[in-house]
């Protein structure tokens, strides 16, 4: 008894095609739309007061470091104390309604609820310091010593530009591990570290290789997974 | 398949099945089982064993909610029961492959009987045995990571890990024998599209036999396809069980780091392995009345290999001792004589290592036991070796747990030392995977056919062409064999 | 061909019938007449010289033609005789004379249309015959889609085609002795199905040795090698990781993966190459068609020779297979799609 249509015996080449075109977007799809460089980058959330880096970074010129103090010496990047804000804003603009949670929290003492836009993993060990501090890297023969350092925007984007904050990069394990490999595109001064847009020199060009060779960033798993 | 089907007379050896028994005798006494309604045993071991899935699917559900911390793995047991049992299943699933695989080249006729059963037991234990270290990375939903795949991570596994390499076995292994399994079902998922009477059972049986049609074009590559697949697995399940030793055996740790573990892991696992197909077989057997096909005899050479294996991985418990006491290693030594004989080394109160009992339940089942099996009443009594059996797989459990957790619970500092206690969960867990076990299990030998129809048929005395017992058989051969003249 | 005898025998009886004097007193009329028969007949055998398919019909008419011309020439020379005229009888004879060779040419034409026509006729069967056995030939794909319509094989079911004999037997033996008359007898597409794999079939059906092993060697061996170029490149080249001090391309880390790899490989290469030797998944084959067949699966054994061996002849095919006494035998026939 012929219990099937003729047709089915196209099915295993049917089976076949379906198959191969499956398997490969299922591994195109986790590759390309599960990666961070998809889900994370552009996460940009709405902050109790809408802050702008733009005007103040960007216009006012201020430099990153009198919100986040200290952050080329301590492992992490400090989220600035109302007090902070409260240093300019006792005078400058003290009617605004935009500014009022500031106020409210100077007055009560509650802190800010700010909301953390960058987060690496538990298991990842990252030092802010390690890398805005600088290491010295003796340039020519002179014995000229250079303190070399990663600038802010390299991982952070240009913040000087952003009018609400968002993640700019996947930080994700390949994209530490492509700077840790070669990091000399990313290296500068450490007096440009909170530069933004800074272009590197000819000269400093010049000596790409003593900086990578006085950085020597690990690569090995103990190296961020301690 | 070849000439497998021969007794050889000159050792004494008789066909397995009665005489007489014809071609169609063995399709019915097979098939039957997946065309009448299911016995009231079946419905009893059925419905509890899909309540204990049910609780696996929330136990799991659980875990996942709540973390691994719902075990009782701790400092500084930080494998217990999940890397136990998972052991333990996938030493479980090593009877299958053995029978078909190793039995099929040794040209072991009795195994026709078993050989569909145990395979199906292999893929069900393996399955089994894989939940626990998906779920025990704590984060299931990134055991994608151990593929080599493309990842945002940058980076590849680690090929040099043991723990690596029994992802790979064991994924290798569960493909495997889910090929070899589905190869062989195929023509006899044919014989069911045959007798069928519904045309939605035929549907179903004919799409799973893929239009087999007997043909010998097709048996001539199949038989040596089967062939290969036996000769390949042969060394696949010998491979398993050493790759799962070298979890252990490839460590520092003082009772793991041995290199007698392969050999020990795969006696031990072939040794659990027929202790579950037998337990299983049993009661199949009475369910469905397949005395017919599965004999005394079968049983009895399967009693032996266990009595075999038993001895092998009572060897290997008693080297242990002997290399620690020779080896003159303290540490080592304490593991043996204070974790796990117990009152060798005591501690400085004077006590005996807590977990000692665990040490004795395994000697007692796994090399005490089996022992009555140089009997051949005891090996020919059903209930006798039912008991056996369960003592056994009993006993395996207890090797894997005195393996793993009385090697870590007193580690080299007094002060780490911990000890462990299962959980709820851990105890439910275990209980649950025995429901996906027995559901699959049933399922199969409910719908499937549960005995290799062909295969069987090939055994018979009277199956081939030049092999009955008269003596012109050669005469004929020698007709038959001259290839046709070229044209 | 009947009328043709029944001709040849009537053409005798004026040959048995002497001549006679002739006396008839329209004697001019009746010689006009015979003679214009007679050129008639001429006419229609020269006609039928033309083309061999009218030949026949024409010669025939034209033997008619003659005959009657004869048979007019006969009454003449009758009626000259009793009026006692003697020239003209005399005369009416000659005319009925020369109808008669006229008529015994005709005939004769219009046996040799007839043979030319009967050869014509064979050719062109022939010819068929060959076109069909090519055009079946061309489509030796086994995909099913075998359609083509000669309908010389109809038999009552326009939609419906022979696809193979199904012989059935009862043992292996018979089977075995069955399958050794239909190789010997060269034939190639066909097959023995039997419930398991029996032995010494494959001398019986005289087979060449499977290719299975070689393509299970051949994945093996990638699946080896994949192994090593895998390992080598995520461990030693793209992202080297070192374990344990151990050199990068170190060989025993590596073992177990290459081992594990290669069996996979090799396991995989067995099932598809066995599915591609076998052509299977195959759902749909005209022998299924047969209701007897799903006992080959049970306990009975067949041989089946499909249509699409270039020897397969309806007649001699049934011959063969009847000589090799199966228990069974049967013409499955299929949908023409």
């Amino acid at each position: 008894m012929q219990i099937f249509p003729r047709e089915l015996n196209l099915l295993p080449m049917v089976l076949a095609g379906v198959a191969t075109v499956a398997g490969a977007g299922l591994v195109l799809v986790v590759w390309i739309y599960l990666s961070p460089s998809h889900l994370q980058v552009g996460y940009s959330p709405e902050q109790p007061v809408p802050y702008s880096h733009r005007l103040h970074a960007g216009e006012l010129g201020m430099d990153c470091r009198y919100c986040h103090a200290n952050v080329e010496r301590s492992a992490e990047a400090m989220v600035p104390p109302t007090q902070t804000c409260m240093g300019c804003h006792a005078i400058v603009r003290t009617e605004s309604a935009r500014l009022e949670p500031i106020r409210e929290s100077w007055e009560t003492g509650e802190a800010m609820e700010w909301v953390r836009v960058h987060q690496l993993p538990d298991h990842t060990y990252f030092n802010h310091s390690t890398h805005l501090y600088g290491a010295l890297a003796r340039t020519g023969e002179g014995g000229e010593e250079v303190r070399v350092a990663i600038g802010c925007e390299s991982c952070h984007g240009r913040i000087d530009q952003m009018e609400v904050v968002g993640v700019a990069e996947p930080i994700a394990m390949q994209w530490c591990l492509e700077c840790h490999r070669d990091p000399s595109e990313h290296l500068r001064p450490v007096e440009e570290i909170t530069t933004m847009g800074w272009e590197p020199s000819d000269e400093w060009l010049e000596h790409t290789d003593e900086h990578v060779a006085a950085v020597l960033p690990p690569t090995h798993c103990s190296g961020c997974h301690r | 398949m070849a000439s497998a089907s021969a007794p050889i007379h000159e050792l004494g050896e008789r066909g397995l099945l009665p005489p007489g028994t014809t071609f169609n005798d063995i399709t019915e006494a097979v098939c039957r089982v997946t065309e009448e309604k299911a016995p009231r045993g079946w419905w009893m071991l059925f419905l509890p064993s899909v309540g204990l899935l049910g609780l696996m699917v929330s136990c799991i559900v659980y875990l996942l909610s709540m973390g691994i911390g719902v075990w009782g793995n701790n400092t500084p047991a930080y494998w217990a029961w999940d890397i136990t049992n998972f052991v333990w299943w996938i030493g479980i699933g090593h009877a299958g492959t053995l029978i078909s695989a190793i039995l099929f080249l040794f040209r072991q006729n009795w195994r026709t009987s078993i050989n569909r059963f145990a395979e199906a037991m292999t893929v069900f234990a393996v399955l089994c045995a894989a939940i626990f270290p998906a779920l025990h990375t704590g984060r299931p939903w990134f055991d994608y990571y151990l593929a080599p795949l493309p990842n945002q991570m940058g980076i590849w596994p680690n090929f040099k890990s043991p723990l690596m390499w029994d992802v790979f076995a064991v994924n290798t292994y569960l493909t495997i024998s889910v090929i070899f399994w589905y190869v062989g079902l195929i023509p006899d998922l044919a014989t069911l599209r045959d007798r069928s009477k519904s045309l939605r059972r035929k549907r179903i049986y004919g799409a799973l036999a893929l239009g087999w049609r007997g043909s010998h074009r097709h048996w001539q590559h199949y038989e040596r396809a089967y062939l290969i697949f036996a000769a390949i697995s042969t060394p696949l399940v010998l491979s398993v069980h050493s790759i799962v030793s070298f979890d252990f055996a490839t460590s520092v740790m003082p009772g793991w780091h041995t290199t007698i573990f392969p050999p020990y892991f795969v006696a031990g696992a072939v040794f659990s392995g027929f202790a579950l197909v037998l337990t299983l077989m049993l009661i199949v057997r009475s369910v469905f009345k397949m005395h017919s096909l599965v004999t005394l005899k079968h049983l009895d050479l399967m009693n032996k290999f266990m009595l075999g294996t038993g001895i092998m991985v009572g060897y290997a418990y008693a080297m242990e001792f002997f290399v620690a006491w020779y080896s003159g290693n303290p540490y080592e030594s304490w593991v043996f004589f204070h974790n796990r004989l117990g009152f060798g080394y005591l501690d400085q109160e004077g006590n005996w290592g807590p977990l000692w009992w665990s040490y004795y339940a395994m000697v007692s089942c796994n090399v005490i036991a089996p022992q009555l099996f140089w009997f051949k009443k005891v090996r020919t009594s059903i209930p006798a070796m039912f008991i056996i059996t369960i003592f056994i797989n009993i006993g395996m459990w207890f090797e894997r747990f005195v393996i793993i957790v009385t090697s870590l619970y007193r580690d080299f500092l007094p002060g780490s030392w911990g000890g462990f206690e299962a959980t709820w969960v851990d105890i439910a867990l275990y209980a649950g995977t025995f429901g996906l076990f027995f559901t699959l299990f049933l399922l199969f030998i409910r719908w499937v056919p549960m005995i290799a129809i062909a295969e069987v048929k090939a055994t018979l005395p009277h199956a081939h062409p030049h092999h009955s017992d008269d003596d012109h058989a050669d005469d004929h051969a020698a007709g038959l064999a001259e290839p046709a003249p070229a044209e | 061909m009947a009328n043709d005898d029944e001709d040849t025998k009537t053409g005798k009886r004026p040959s048995s019938k002497p001549p006679e004097a002739d006396k008839s007193p329209s004697e001019k009329a009746v010689k006009a007449a015979a003679e214009e028969a007679a050129a008639k007949g001429e006419l229609a055998k020269a006609k039928a010289e033309s083309e061999p398919e009218d030949k026949k019909v024409e010669a025939e008419v034209a033997a008619k033609a003659a005959e009657r011309a004869k048979a007019d020439a006969e009454d003449a020379k009758e009626a000259a005789e009793e009026a006692g005229d003697e020239s003209t009888a005399a005369a009416a004879e000659m005319t009925a004379k020369d109808a008669e060779k006229t008529r015994a040419e005709a005939l004769e034409t219009a046996a040799e249309a007839e043979a030319e026509l009967e050869e014509a006729e064979k050719k062109a069967a022939s010819e068929a015959e060959s076109k069909k056995v090519e055009s079946k030939k061309a489509e030796k794909s086994d995909d099913g889609d075998d359609h083509h319509d000669d309908g010389d094989d109809e038999e009552g079911e326009p939609e419906m085609r022979p696809a193979l004999y199904l012989a059935e037997y009862e043992s292996p033996d018979d089977l075995a002795h069955a399958a050794a008359s239909i190789r010997d007898a060269g034939y190639e597409k066909w097959d023995c199905h039997t419930p398991y794999p029996v032995h010494g079939l494959d001398k019986a059906m005289g087979l060449p040795e499977t290719k299975i092993g070689f393509i299970s060697f051949v994945c093996g061996m990638v699946g080896l090698a994949s192994a090593v170029l895998m390992i080598q490149f995520m461990n030693n080249w793209d992202y080297p990781i070192i374990i344990g001090g151990k050199p990068p391309g170190s060989f025993p880390s590596m073992v177990p993966i290459m081992f594990e790899l290669t069996v996979l490989l090799t396991g995989f290469g067995t099932l598809f190459g066995l599915f591609h030797l076998c052509r299977l998944p195959r759902h749909h084959h005209p022998i299924f068609e047969s209701d007897r067949f799903e006992s080959s699966t049970d306990d009975r054994f067949f041989i089946s020779i499909e249509v699409e061996d270039p020897k397969f002849d309806l007649k001699k095919t049934r011959a063969l297979l009847e000589n090799t006494h199966p228990s069974h035998l049967e013409l499955v026939e299929e949908e023409i799609a």
